[in-house]
């Protein structure tokens, strides 16, 4: 303190009347979130009941926010006692919404959709008090801001679809109250009297609002054009700080090597990860098996644990006692087909290959397995120089059971046996699927029967192809919502994850036995020749993969490629299925993309027109009638009151209204009722020719004219029983005017002109 | 802080409508990309259009009164703005850079040369505002706890956009300057020239007659001791039998003389004190006399002088004391009769200390602690 004190807006005045733009901006922002609500799956109200009632609410609460606190204590204890009433009258029914409603936020619920219109009702009471509380009596915004940014950030996490009316509405209800509770209710340290803040801000706001419709309208175009370069742009960016920060931390773990499906984009760095030689060039992609799934648990697979099945096996074999050696189930059962093709007899023996895996880490605690391959020897438990794998590539399998080696017979028959045991078993294990959380991809299933495996295959390229389209970055999915329902139904964009998890739920639908595996998948053309003659092969995140795989009796479990190849079309192969058999079973069965259930993406290439883009922009919803029919509805009936309201306004200015003014306003008055509109009043027989017309006394209207000409040409002011004297007049002569209307020009005289 | 935060919902908001394939996440995302850079444009357009300037440079107000100081705003822009800030450096005193400057003050008897006294401390505060287009007056309120002139510089004026985002600023030169006098609070004097005994001050500085020939009489009053024997009524004393004495109306062009000696160190407190003394000294005096005739140094080599003869030159007084210069009223004027005064007996002086002397005989001393007291309850004859 330097001895001077300076004092400014420490005591804000409050400043009297209603802004009506604070109305709007409430009713923007809960119309906004009730279109939200809306947009969320399984949700269903009565739209004629909610939002007409909400708008009548927001009203009743900002009149009498801004009039009298007593009344709006009186609306606030009105409406708890009836909510409460209502709520307690229909426990049940509110119960059964709210649990209802939970289930759709989490995901979980699959009930019979209900209508939840009283819950929403009661949530959109409570959100209108609550937004008045802080907009209208604590004036700060901050919160809300907070809240409604997150309510539209979170809620793409819970599969709502925030829609075109939505982000427009609450982006005003933003913007407006942080301008018109001058930044965000910010407390001004001391502020300048003398000006009417409130409506500066008020006009500042709508400046803003004008400023908002402007900016969505330039925005909208252009984001209808360049979305997906801009979905671009941001995988560019993402992928970039996901790289750095690989690269910073050095975790360079295998991105496939769990059962959890990825739930976002998925960005490879090509950071080494695996090293394979092989003695013999490969021929065909090698796929390294390091992880397979046996349950689906809803976004995520079970690690496979076969020991439970052989011990079952054994059981049923009564080969318990060979269940903790080499010739326990699990390990003849693992080289199995191996051997088997090793001693069937055959003009040109095949030769398995040699395969040499190595850990580039070191860590060598997820094994990666070729298909019909056997341990090589060597492999003696010191991984630092990598395990061995002697195996077949699928052209060379070619088992046939009554053909081996007669040395071989012994074991073959042991091996036709567990084999015989096996199959019966896994049949059971390898064809569950929770049906609760895949209604749809189950009712798809059951819609379309199909016998052999060839078509079951080709029926389940054809699904995945032509309603999924194959991406690295197809975004995030909801929380609620199961990421292959979601894959094949709602987003129709995924990689190798969703397609494989896909085909195998569907497989197992079909009562085919099928298992999620997933590993790394090694084109030849990755291996080069080494100096030695070896053939090897450096394996990043980029040949991480996820694939199908199927039993077949004669190869035992086949790894079935289901995610589309480059270019489009199917690289599906296994023995007795092609790409030529999967063409012919395509035509032969008919299928198109507009078979029901079957048509999300959009067909032959064709360009997708913005509606398709956006769906959430589609205005022909009927949520967005509702709102329009509302603030029609709402106008309508405020009108009568607003006019009313207005009538009584300029009644009362008339009480304070110059003698002249007065004058002016009958001449105006008579204008509009066709009464000699030529006269100006000045006229000698103005008073007569009027009385005559509307039965006032001829006296009291030249009384008039008298004192209005004394107040223009006077010297001296009229006298206040005079001025008085000349409204008494003029409401004499209003009513009989008005008396002497048609009915329609009454409404007219009396609202919209007001004169009476 | 607003602008980083507003900015990272928006980066936020693209990202998340980047990651789920959101098309109207995009679109807000996007909107909000177009209302940062027009905020940043409407904040350059609003400063441009937005002048400030008070309406008055020069005010008055009594110490410790609320003085409202009123501000014209001009925005030639078409659109109102919603927020200003104004800031405002005030202190006592003149502005820092004339600190520096040095005054050459002299006393009766002395004089020195020594550095200004110190300029009070000069603090800031931040005011906002907003105002709609075209022409509007904002207020605020100021009030000054010494005496003294108070400066009030608008330096800055920084506008912002309607969401607070951006603000142009622009440099101001207002400078409003506010003078602070005390209460006028009389203080309760006695000249000897009215009853009291021959050879006193009225008579022998300002009306120079005999005490019988003076004006007309006032009213008769019971003696009191030490009056003379040359007012006594003798005609009401003789019907009475008790002694009674005459007073006589005051001269209309009675003076007393009073020199004002500010040299020496005083801070902003004994200042104030003196300058309320020197107020109610004044007033006091004028309701003895017709007029005071007060002395003091001026801002040059020589005397200033000044007949004050009601309260508003009481005031243009202590306003020429605060700028310790000649002042330019009317009817004040430079004088080098120092020694002439000097020569006259019966003049009052009052010095910085609050020491009052007639005829360098010390009467009375004030202390600046209880002179609010010492005003308000003492009753001094001179």
């Amino acid at each position: 303190m330097n001895g001077i004190e300076i004092r400014a807006g420490l005591e804000e005045p409050e400043e009297k009347g209603r802004p009506a733009a604070a109305l709007l901006y409430l009713e923007a922002g809960l119309f906004g979130v009730l279109l939200l609500l809306d947009s969320l799956k399984g949700v269903s109200f009565s739209g004629w009941v909610v939002y007409p009632v909400t708008a009548l609410l927001c009203w009743a609460i900002w009149y009498t926010c801004y009039g009298s606190r007593r009344a709006y204590l009186l609306l606030v204890l009105g409406a708890v006692g009836v909510y409460g009433a209502v709520v307690f009258g229909m426990e049940d029914v509110f119960r059964e919404q709210i649990w209802y409603l939970i289930g759709c936020v989490l995901g979980g619920s699959k009930a019979e959709p209900i209508d939840v219109t009283e819950t929403m009702l009661l949530t959109a009471a409570l959100l209108a008090f609550f937004t008045a509380m802080l907009e209208f009596l604590i004036r700060s915004h901050r919160l809300l801001y907070f809240m409604t940014t997150g309510l539209l950030l979170l809620a793409p996490f819970w599969g709502i679809r925030a829609g075109a009316g939505t982000v427009l509405l609450l982006a005003l209800f933003q913007a407006a109250f942080w301008i018109l509770q001058g930044d965000g209710g910010t407390v001004w340290r001391a502020s300048f009297e003398g000006v009417n803040k409130r409506q500066i801000l008020e006009r500042s706001s709508l400046f803003a609002g004008i400023a908002i419709l402007a900016a969505f309208l330039a925005v909208f175009p252009l984001i209808s054009v360049n979305a997906d370069a801009f979905y671009t742009w941001i995988y560019e960016r993402e992928s970039q700080v996901y790289g750095m920060l690989k690269r910073l931390t050095g975790r360079d773990t295998a991105p496939s090597a769990g059962g959890t499906m990825g739930r976002g984009n998925q960005y490879r760095t090509g950071i080494p990860l695996l090293e394979v030689e092989t003695d013999v060039e490969p021929t065909e992609p090698l796929y390294l098996c390091g992880f397979q799934g046996d349950e689906y648990v809803g976004g995520r697979w079970s690690a496979l644990g076969e020991s439970g099945l052989f011990e079952t096996v054994e059981e049923k074999l009564g080969w318990q006692m060979y269940s903790n050696g080499r010739f326990s189930a699990g390990s003849l059962y693992d080289s199995m087909y191996f051997m088997m093709n090793t001693n069937t007899q055959a003009e040109e023996q095949p030769r398995y290959r040699n395969l040499k895996i190595c850990h580039l880490n070191g860590e060598y605690e997820n094994m990666y397995t070729p298909y019909y391959s056997q341990r090589g020897w060597g492999w003696s438990g010191a991984f630092h120089e990598g395990y061995l794998f002697w195996y077949y590539e699928q052209q060379d399998m070619n088992v046939a059971w009554d053909n081996v080696y007669e040395d071989f017979a012994v074991i073959r028959d042991w091996y036709r046996t567990l084999r015989d045991a096996y199959m019966e078993e896994m049949r059971i294990a390898y064809t569950k699927v929770p049906v609760q959380l895949l209604p749809r991809l189950t009712g798809l299933c059951s819609e379309n029967h199909h016998d052999s495996l060839e078509e079951i295959t080709a029926f389940i390229l054809f699904t995945l192809h032509e309603n999924a389209e194959y991406t690295m970055t197809p975004g995030w999915a909801p929380l609620n919502e199961d990421i292959v329902e979601y894959f094949l139904f709602d987003s129709g964009r995924g990689y190798c994850e969703h397609f494989a998890a896909a085909a195998t739920l569907m497989y197992r639908l079909y009562g085919i036995p099928a298992r999620y595996a997933s590993g790394y998948m090694v084109q030849p053309s990755a291996f080069e020749q080494q100096e030695g003659g070896s053939w090897k092969a450096v394996v990043t995140d980029r040949e991480a993969h996820a694939w199908v795989e199927i039993f077949l009796e004669d190869y035992g479990w086949t790894p079935v490629e289901v995610t589309p190849a480059e270019g489009g079309g199917s690289a599906a192969r296994y023995p007795g299925f092609d790409n030529a058999v999967f063409r012919q079973l395509v035509q032969a069965g008919g299928w198109d993309a507009e078979k029901p259930g079957l048509h999300i993406a959009s067909a032959d290439g064709e360009e997708t027109t913005w509606r398709q883009a956006f769906p959430e922009f589609v205005f022909a919803g009927e949520k967005y009638s509702h709102v329009l029919v509302t603030i029609g509805i709402y106008s309508l009936c405020l009108l009568p009151l607003f006019l009313d309201y207005r009538r009584l306004r300029q009644l009362k200015k008339l009480e304070i209204m110059g003698s002249r003014k007065v004058f002016f306003r009958l001449l105006e008055m008579l204008r509009f009722a066709a009464m000699m509109p030529e006269y100006d009043g000045t006229e000698a027989d103005f008073a007569p020719k009027l009385a005559a017309l509307t039965g006032v006394p001829e006296r009291e209207i030249a009384g008039m004219q008298r004192i209005v000409s004394e107040a223009a040409y006077g010297k001296s002011p009229v006298a206040p029983e005079a001025e008085r004297d000349v409204r008494r007049v003029y409401l004499l002569l209003a009513e009989a005017v008005y008396s002497r209307l048609r009915r329609r020009k009454r409404l007219l005289f009396r609202y919209w002109k007001a004169f009476f | 802080m607003r602008r980083l935060v507003f900015l990272f919902v928006t980066i936020l908001t693209g990202y998340m409508a980047g990651v789920f394939r959101s098309a109207s996440l995009t679109v807000l995302a996007g909107m909000d990309a177009v209302l940062f850079v027009a905020a940043f444009f409407q904040a350059g357009y609003l400063k441009n259009h937005l002048s400030a300037e008070a309406q008055r440079h020069g005010e008055a107000v009594e110490k410790s009164r609320w003085l409202v100081c009123r501000i014209k705003m001009r925005n030639t822009g078409r659109l109102p703005v919603s927020r200003f800030r104004m800031k405002i450096r005030y202190g006592y005193g003149r502005e820092a850079d004339s600190v520096q400057e040095k005054i050459r003050e002299a006393g009766f008897g002395r004089e020195k040369v020594r550095e200004a006294s110190p300029v009070s401390r000069q603090d800031t505060k931040y005011i906002d505002g907003s105002c709609t287009r075209g022409e509007s007056t904002v207020q605020f309120e100021v009030s000054g706890t010494y005496c003294g002139i108070m400066t009030l510089h608008m330096v800055q004026l920084r506008v912002y956009d309607y969401l607070s985002l951006f603000s142009g600023t622009r440099k101001m030169e207002e400078t409003v300057e506010v003078a602070v006098f005390p209460r006028e609070k009389a203080l309760r004097l006695e000249l000897p020239s009215f009853g009291a005994g021959a050879g006193d001050l009225y008579q022998q500085q300002v009306s120079g007659r005999s005490g019988d020939a003076g004006g007309e009489v006032r009213q008769l009053r019971e003696y009191q001791s030490g009056d003379s024997s040359r007012w006594i009524h003798w005609n009401q004393t003789a019907r009475t039998g008790q002694l009674w004495v005459k007073e006589y109306e005051r001269e209309t062009d009675s003076c007393v003389m009073l020199l004002l000696d500010t040299a020496g160190e005083s801070g902003e407190s004994e200042a104030d004190a003196y300058y309320e003394l020197v107020s109610a000294l004044v007033l006091g005096l004028l309701e003895q006399t017709a007029s005071v005739h007060v002395s003091w140094h001026g801002g040059g080599e020589g005397m200033a002088a000044m007949e004050v003869g009601n309260r508003e030159q009481c005031r243009e007084l202590l306003l020429c004391l605060y700028r310790r210069s000649l002042p330019d009223p009317a009817g004040v004027y430079e004088t080098t009769r120092e020694p002439d005064i000097l020569r006259h007996g019966g003049i009052l002086k009052l010095d910085i200390h609050l020491r009052l002397y007639r005829d360098d005989i010390l009467l009375y001393t004030f202390t600046a602690e209880n002179l609010e007291e010492q005003i308000a309850e003492g009753r001094y004859i001179l």
